[in-house]
């Protein structure tokens, strides 16, 4: 018998991640890049439009999540993401807060397009790798 | 919660990865349940129970007793 070493689910979250979400990424990346670069304002439409493009990382991450929560059987597997994204939605809600009330006293600069996305992803990997070492 | 997972598994001979093949869920599910780590869910704990042909209680102590 041959161990099993990753669910249906997990290699599926994986594929999503990998050919949908990176790569949106890397799109979101460069059109904030090009805006900033060649000082670009867009207005009304194009606005709402460059807006949903630069969230949809994000949001695509956050879809991702709940749909492999929804196909994963093991729920050993379910609780170890689950703890792994409280800890990436804890921290980035906390720093976000800090940097609110920090703004309250000081002059600090606005946080950047998708910061927050991009912090909540680096400690999601981190929390990540930590639970799957706690209960290796 | 204390279980003997590891002593009912050595007694078949089995493997985690083997008793992570019958139960369908990963080795290391296997692995978190049987250090205590992790409970298992009532129906995980069922199939347990029935793959092993015991009832829940002879498999998992109830340490609040």
């Amino acid at each position: 018998m041959s161990p099993r070493v990753g669910s249906p689910a997990m290699y599926r979250f994986e594929n999503r991640m990998l050919f949908v979400i990176v790569p949106l990424y890397v799109l979101v990346v460069i059109l904030g890049i090009s805006l900033s670069h060649f000082h670009l304002h867009p207005t009304r439409i194009w606005a709402v439009l460059c807006a949903a493009l630069l969230s949809s990382p994000g949001i695509g991450f956050i879809f991702c999540f709940g749909l492999y929560l929804s196909e994963e059987k093991d729920e050993f597997q379910r609780t170890l993401l689950v703890q792994s994204i409280l800890w990436a939605l804890g921290v980035t809600i906390c720093v976000g807060f800090f940097w609110f009330a920090l703004g309250t006293f000081f002059h600090v600069p606005q946080m950047k397009f998708a910061s927050d996305e991009i912090l909540f992803a680096v400690v999601y990997a981190v929390s990540s790798l930590v639970t799957r070492w706690r209960y290796r | 919660m204390k279980n003997r997972l590891k002593v009912l598994r050595a007694e078949r001979d089995w493997s985690q990865a083997d008793l992570a093949q019958r139960l369908e869920v990963s080795r290391q599910s296997v692995n978190a349940i049987e250090t205590g780590k992790f409970d298992p869910s009532l129906p995980l704990a069922f199939k347990l129970a029935r793959l092993f042909g015991l009832r829940i209680e002879e498999i998992f102590e109830d340490s609040g007793q």
